[in-house]
């Protein structure tokens, strides 16, 4: 190309060269590239579009969190259960559990029945129901661990302290527990 | 010996994208799969967090999701379920246990999910929980109401516990 150029610039200006046997040359360069060109596909915007697929699902699927479940079993309430109850079956006066409002305070008050320590927080009232609860590995303990337990929530009670003391009881091993009677 | 540079055209250099689009696409569909879409069934709330130990894992198996729509101060918007809503209302409330009841027919396995936010009151879940019990009774049959309380954890365990739970006043 440049030798090509050079001789054909001999004894005249570069750009005032018009001849007819530069003209042929020029086009069957031009033809030639064009015989040699290949076709290729621009892939560029594809893979803009699937980066940007990737950035989304690496962006999104760390920020769901995942969610469990606290499993309730609760007890068939047919009517022939509620009109006539087992006059066989022994009442057995449940743990209550208050869980009221604290109007000072970011956490509820939870309440334990007399003899109990009373909890600040679901972690220590995990610890007391765990040393109360019965068990035959080791000394102490009031009640078994199907000894029925009620949490008594209050109306205005925010329903994650509620669910963190059905936590705790069934965290300390409980496994019989009621909700209601708290208003 | 000075190497003729004409027998040598400069070489075209190209890179090879075919195996970086093969692993990118590889790579979306990874994502695609594993990650989980939003969901419509999940209303968008707070959910409340307990420390780990006695939540297990979410079972998507015969389940419904029952949404407490959480609104300002602790009140709630209604409760959603299966893309209906249902009034915090008594009304709504037997609406909401009789389209419960329904499912429990065509399926006395069935699981209700609650899912509602961690700062709503007490005396709105409470209606929700009851109509899980209220629909078994409805449906007959031996239905047994299976409620799980939808939490988040702060940290992932795999331990798990089912309680036997009730509603109402003391027994």
């Amino acid at each position: 190309m440049t030798a090509h150029r050079s001789r054909g610039s001999e004894g005249a200006a570069p750009s005032a060269d018009t001849s007819p046997r530069r003209s042929r040359d020029r086009r069957a360069l031009l033809r030639g590239d064009r015989e040699r060109a290949r076709i290729s596909l621009s892939i560029t915007p594809m893979i803009d579009v699937v980066f940007q697929l990737l950035i989304y699902f690496l962006l999104t699927a760390g920020l769901v969190a995942k969610e469990r479940n606290l499993r309730a079993e609760m007890p068939p309430e047919t009517a022939e259960a509620a009109a006539e109850p087992d006059p066989f079956a022994l009442d057995t006066e449940p743990l209550v559990i208050r869980v009221d409002p604290s109007p000072d305070a970011a956490r509820a008050r939870i309440s334990l029945p007399s003899g109990l320590a009373t909890p600040r927080d679901v972690a220590e009232l995990e610890r007391i129901l765990r040393d109360a609860r019965f068990d035959e590995a080791r000394a102490g303990g009031l009640f078994p661990a199907d000894h029925p337990i009620r949490i008594a929530a209050a109306p205005e009670a925010r329903w994650e302290d509620v669910v963190g003391v059905f936590n705790a009881v069934i965290a300390a091993g409980y496994r019989s527990v009621a909700f209601g009677g708290g208003s | 010996m000075p190497r003729d540079r004409s027998k040598f055209p400069p070489a075209a250099i190209e890179a090879n994208l075919t195996p970086m689009i093969d692993v990118t696409f590889l790579l979306i569909v990874f994502f695609a799969l594993v990650s989980r879409m939003s969901d419509s069934e999940r209303a968008d709330m707070d959910l409340a967090s307990v420390p780990p130990g006695a939540s297990a894992q979410a079972d998507e198996d015969s389940r419904v999701i029952l949404n407490v729509i959480p609104a300002s101060d602790g009140a709630i918007g209604g409760y959603r379920m299966q893309g209906s809503v249902f009034d915090a209302t008594p009304d709504g409330v037997a609406r909401l246990a009789e389209s419960l009841a329904e499912l429990y027919r065509r399926n006395p396995n069935l699981a209700v999910n609650l899912r509602a936010d961690r700062s709503s009151m007490y005396r709105w879940i409470e209606p929700a929980m009851r109509a899980t019990t209220t629909a078994a009774m409805l449906a007959g049959g031996d239905a047994l109401p299976r409620l799980n309380l939808v939490v988040v954890e702060d940290a992932p365990s795999t331990a798990g516990s089912t309680a036997t739970s009730t509603t109402g006043g003391a027994r």
